[in-house]
C-alpha cells in the first residue's frame, strides 16, 4: 500500500436529479398531510450520501422512513405530556408573575412583562432542543457508512445540554465576545464521543484559534464604534455626519452578513484539520473558500426566488378569480372550492421553493464543502474494524416535533 | 445480445475493516448469481441473483446482498457494468419487509393518538380550570386590565382622539340607567368578583368579558339594539362567561394546547399554515361549549328577572338579516354558535301566557343610548 494516501472529496450530485427528487418528496409530503415527510427526508439524504464520495467512494444512508415515523409517534406520546403541563403551568405562573409589577393601571413594564412570559415558553423547550439536536445527530451517524463501516455517536444528550446551555448563558454574559469558546467546546464534546467503526475521533486544537475568523464579526462593530468616535471628535456639521453614518452603517452590515458566513465556514475548516480519527492515525483537511460560498448563495438566492416567484403565479390567479366571482355576487360553493385550490396551489408553490433551495443553494455549498475536503493518511482505513449497531427506537423523532433539523 | 458482465472491476468492502478491496465480478442469468472474486482469481462471495439488491435513490450504484450477516457492500468501477447488472437481477429494488415495525407503527400511533386526545381534551381543560380557580381575584383582575388595555389600544389604533382620554364612555344619566340594567339582572346573584360594566366609545357590534369580572359593552351594540331588553340578553351573556371564570380558564387553556398540534405537523411544507387552521378549529369548539353554556345562563337570568327571553332572539334575528349567518364548516371556525340556532333556543323559552316586564323606562333607554354623548 501507498504511504500518506490522500483522499480527496467528490460530489456528484446532479442539480436536475435533487431538484426533482425534493420536489416529487414535497408535492407528496402535501398531498399526505405531512406524513411522507419522514420518507421525503431519507429520500434525500440517501441521494446527498450516495453523491458524496472521499476517495470516488461513496457515503451510503441507512435510515429509514417507517423507523423515523415511529421516533416521531414516540416523540408525540412524551411531548404531547410535557409541553401540555409545562406551558399551562407556565401560563399560570406567568399571570401570577404580572402581579409583581402591579399598580391599578396597567402600565407598559405590565405589558412588556406579559409579553416576556410567552418568550419564557421557549425557554422552557430550549433544554429539550438541545438534547434533541444531539439525539439527531446520533442517529444520522449511527445510520451512515462508508466503506462499509458505520458511525456512531455515544449516548451523551443531557451532557451535551448541560454544557449547550451553559456555554450560551457565556456568551451571552460576554456579549458574544466569548462565541468562540462555545462553538470550539461544545464541538470538541461531540466530535470526542463520535466513532467511525472501532476508531475514535478525537478534537485538538485550542478555542483560541477561532478567533481569526471570528474577528470578521466584531470588525463591523469597532467600524460603528470607530463612527462614532469620528463624529465627536471632528467639527463636521450634523448632516456630514448622518452621512458618514449611514455609509458606514451599509458597510459594517455587509461586513456582518458576511463574517457571519465566513466565522461558520472557516471554524468548520480550522476544526475539521485539527480533528484526528484512530489515536491519530488518519488527519484531515478542509480548506473551503467564503467568497465561492457567498458567491453562490447569491446567485442561488436570486435563481430559487425567481423560481418560486413564478410558482406561485397559478395561486395568485386563481385567488384573482375567486375575488371577481365573489364580487360579481358568485355561488359560495365556487369560491370555496377556488378558495381550496388557491391554498393548494400555494402549499405546492412553497413545495417548489424549497426544492429550489435545495437544488441551488444548499447542494452547491454542501458540495463545494465536501470537494474542499480530504482524508489523510488513508492508508491507516484498513486497520479500523465494524462497530456495533446502535439502536434508536426514537430516531430524530424530538428534532422532527421541535422543528430543529438542520439544511437536510 | 446476452445479458452479461464478465471480470469487471469494482470495489468491495466486506463490512468488517474500513479496508478497499480491488476485485473483479462475473455475472449473467445462466450463471444466477454475482460472483465477486479477487484480482488473483479467489473466490470471495457468490451472491445470488434473487437476493441482490442496491442502494436506493443514489446516482452511484450500490450492491449487496439480502440477510447477509456481514452487511458486504459491492460497487462497480464502471457504469456501463451497474447497467448491465440492473438489466440481469430483477430484484434490486425489491424492499426489505416491514415485519415488526408494522405492529411498532400501530401501538406507537395509537399512543400518539390518545396522548394527544387525552392531553387536548381532558388534562390541559381540567388543569385549566382547576388553576384559573387559584388566582386570586384581585390578580385576576389586574390581569383583566392589562388585557383591556391591550384591547384598547389594538382598537382605538390610528383613531382620532387625545391620547390620554379613557375610552370609557361615562356620563351620570347613561352610567344610572346602565346601573339599573344591572341589577334588575343580577338582583341579589353571587358573583366571584366585583362585577364592572362600561359601556366604550367603538362602533364595533360586539360586548365581551375580560378575566376579573369586566364586562365591556360597545358603543355599536347599544346602536344595532331597538330595544333595552335586547341588550339586557347580551349583558346576560357576559355576566354568564363572568360567573362561569371563563376568561380565565379559556386563556389558561388556550396556552395549554397551543403548542401542541404545530408539534404533530412538523416542518411540513405550509405546516404553520396547517396547524393555525387545526388550531382555531380546537379553541371554537373549547369555546363554542362555553358560549352555550352562556346562553343558557343568559336565558335563566332574564327569567328570573321577568324579562322577555324573545328579545335575545330578535337580536340575533335581526344580525343575520343584516349580516348573515354563518353555516356548515364555516360555523365549525366560528367561535360562537350559529345565530339561527341560538335564536331558537332563546324562542324556545317563550311563556306565552306570562306578561314580562320592562327592564329601562323611555327615558332611561334614551340615557343609555347617549352614554358616549359628552
Amino acid at each position: 500500500m501507498l504511504p500518506n494516501r490522500t483522499l480527496h472529496g467528490r460530489y456528484t450530485g446532479q442539480t436536475s436529479s435533487i431538484f426533482m427528487l425534493a420536489l416529487t418528496t414535497g408535492f407528496l409530503t402535501i398531498l399526505t398531510l405531512g406524513i411522507y415527510r419522514f420518507w421525503a427526508k431519507s429520500r434525500i439524504r440517501r441521494y446527498i450520501w450516495n453523491a458524496t464520495q472521499p476517495g470516488g467512494d461513496p457515503m451510503e444512508y441507512t435510515g429509514t422512513g417507517v423507523e423515523k415515523f415511529i421516533g416521531f409517534l414516540i416523540a408525540i406520546v412524551i411531548l404531547a405530556v410535557y409541553l401540555g403541563i409545562v406551558q399551562l403551568a407556565l401560563a399560570f405562573a406567568g399571570f401570577n408573575m404580572l402581579d409583581l409589577f402591579a399598580t391599578d393601571t396597567p402600565t407598559e413594564a405590565q405589558i412588556i412583562a406579559q409579553i416576556a412570559v410567552t418568550y419564557i415558553v421557549l425557554l422552557a423547550l430550549l433544554p429539550l432542543i438541545y438534547i434533541a439536536q444531539y439525539r439527531a445527530r446520533r442517529y444520522m451517524l449511527s445510520r451512515t457508512r462508508w466503506r462499509g463501516l458505520r458511525f456512531g455517536a455515544e449516548q451523551a444528550s443531557v451532557g451535551y445540554m448541560l454544557r449547550a446551555v451553559g456555554y450560551l448563558i457565556v456568551t451571552i454574559l460576554s456579549l458574544g465576545l466569548l462565541a468562540p469558546l462555545g462553538t470550539f467546546k461544545l464541538e470538541k464534546y461531540k466530535t470526542d464521543r463520535s466513532w467511525y467503526g472501532d476508531a475514535k475521533f478525537q478534537q485538538g486544537g485550542r478555542w483560541t484559534m477561532l478567533y481569526k475568523p471570528f474577528v470578521h464579526i466584531l470588525i463591523p462593530f469597532a467600524l460603528i464604534a470607530g463612527a462614532g468616535v469620528i463624529a465627536a471628535v471632528s467639527g463636521m456639521s450634523p448632516e456630514q455626519n448622518a452621512g458618514v453614518f449611514i455609509v458606514i452603517g451599509i458597510v459594517a452590515y455587509i461586513w456582518f452578513l458576511v463574517g457571519i458566513v465566513h466565522y461558520r465556514l472557516q471554524s468548520f475548516a480550522i476544526m475539521a484539520r485539527h480533528k484526528t480519527l484512530d489515536n491519530e492515525a488518519l488527519r484531515f483537511h478542509a480548506e473551503p473558500m467564503t467568497g465561492f460560498v457567498i458567491g453562490k448563495y447569491i446567485v442561488g438566492a436570486l435563481l430559487a426566488s425567481l423560481i418560486t416567484g413564478a410558482a406561485f403565479i397559478p395561486a395568485g390567479v386563481v385567488v384573482f378569480l375567486a375575488t371577481m366571482i365573489a364580487e360579481s355576487g358568485g355561488s359560495m360553493i365556487a369560491i370555496g372550492f377556488s378558495g381550496v385550490i388557491a391554498v393548494l396551489g400555494y402549499l405546492l408553490a412553497l413545495a417548489v421553493g424549497a426544492a429550489a433551495t435545495m437544488a441551488f443553494i444548499t447542494q452547491p455549498i454542501y458540495g463545494h464543502i465536501v470537494e474542499n475536503t480530504s482524508v489523510l493518511n488513508a492508508e491507516n482505513l484498513a486497520a479500523i474494524q465494524q462497530r456495533s449497531k446502535d439502536d434508536m427506537p426514537d430516531a430524530e423523532g424530538f428534532a422532527d416535533a421541535l422543528d430543529v433539523g438542520g439544511a437536510f | 445480445m446476452m445479458a452479461e458482465v464478465t471480470q469487471a472491476r469494482a470495489s468491495f468492502f466486506d463490512g468488517k475493516t474500513a479496508g478497499k478491496q480491488a476485485v473483479l465480478i462475473t455475472s449473467s442469468r445462466a450463471l444466477g448469481a454475482l460472483r465477486i472474486e479477487t484480482v488473483e482469481g479467489h473466490l470471495i462471495a457468490e451472491w445470488p441473483l434473487s437476493d441482490l439488491r442496491q442502494h436506493q435513490d443514489g446516482a452511484h450504484m450500490v450492491l449487496f446482498m439480502q440477510g447477509d450477516p456481514d452487511e458486504a457492500r459491492l460497487t462497480p468501477d464502471r457504469l456501463d457494468d451497474a447497467k448491465t447488472i440492473a438489466l440481469i437481477a430483477q430484484d434490486l429494488h425489491q424492499r426489505a419487509p416491514l415485519g415488526p415495525a408494522v405492529k411498532k407503527m400501530a401501538v406507537w400511533g395509537a399512543g400518539a393518538v390518545a396522548a394527544l386526545v387525552l392531553m387536548i381534551f381532558v388534562i390541559i381543560p381540567s388543569l385549566a380550570n382547576q388553576l384559573a380557580v387559584l388566582i386570586p381575584p384581585e390578580r385576576e383582575q389586574r390581569i383583566g386590565q392589562t388585557v383591556l388595555a391591550q384591547i384598547e389600544g389594538a382598537l382605538t389604533f390610528g383613531q382620532d382622539g387625545e391620547e390620554d382620554t379613557s375610552w370609557v364612555c361615562e356620563n351620570p344619566q347613561g352610567t344610572a340607567a346602565l346601573d339599573v340594567m344591572a341589577q334588575t339582572l343580577i338582583r341579589d346573584m353571587e358573583f366571584p368578583y366585583d362585577l364592572s360594566i362600561n359601556v366604550v366609545d367603538h362602533e364595533m357590534i360586539n360586548a365581551f368579558a375580560v378575566p376579573g369580572g369586566q364586562v365591556i359593552l360597545m358603543r355599536g351594540l347599544l346602536e344595532e339594539a331597538e330595544t333595552p331588553e335586547e341588550v339586557a340578553g347580551v349583558l346576560a351573556h357576559e355576566l354568564g362567561h363572568v360567573a362561569n371564570r371563563d376568561p380565565m380558564r379559556l386563556a389558561l387553556r388556550a396556552a395549554g394546547s397551543a403548542g401542541i398540534l404545530s408539534l404533530v405537523l412538523g416542518d411540513a411544507t405550509g405546516g404553520l399554515v396547517i396547524a393555525g387552521a387545526a388550531e382555531q378549529v380546537l379553541n371554537a369548539s373549547h369555546t363554542r361549549a362555553a358560549e352555550a353554556d352562556a346562553d343558557v345562563f343568559a336565558l335563566d337570568m332574564m327569567e328570573s328577572a321577568n324579562l322577555p327571553p324573545e328579545a335575545f332572539a330578535t337580536f340575533f334575528d335581526r344580525l343575520i338579516e343584516e349580516h348573515g349567518d354563518v353555516h356548515g364548516a364555516l360555523e365549525l371556525v366560528s367561535s360562537h354558535p350559529a345565530s339561527a340556532r341560538r335564536a331558537e333556543r332563546a324562542r324556545d323559552r317563550v311563556d306565552q301566557d306570562a306578561t314580562y316586564a320592562r327592564v329601562l323606562t323611555d327615558d332611561q333607554w334614551q340615557d343609555l343610548r347617549a352614554i358616549c354623548a359628552d
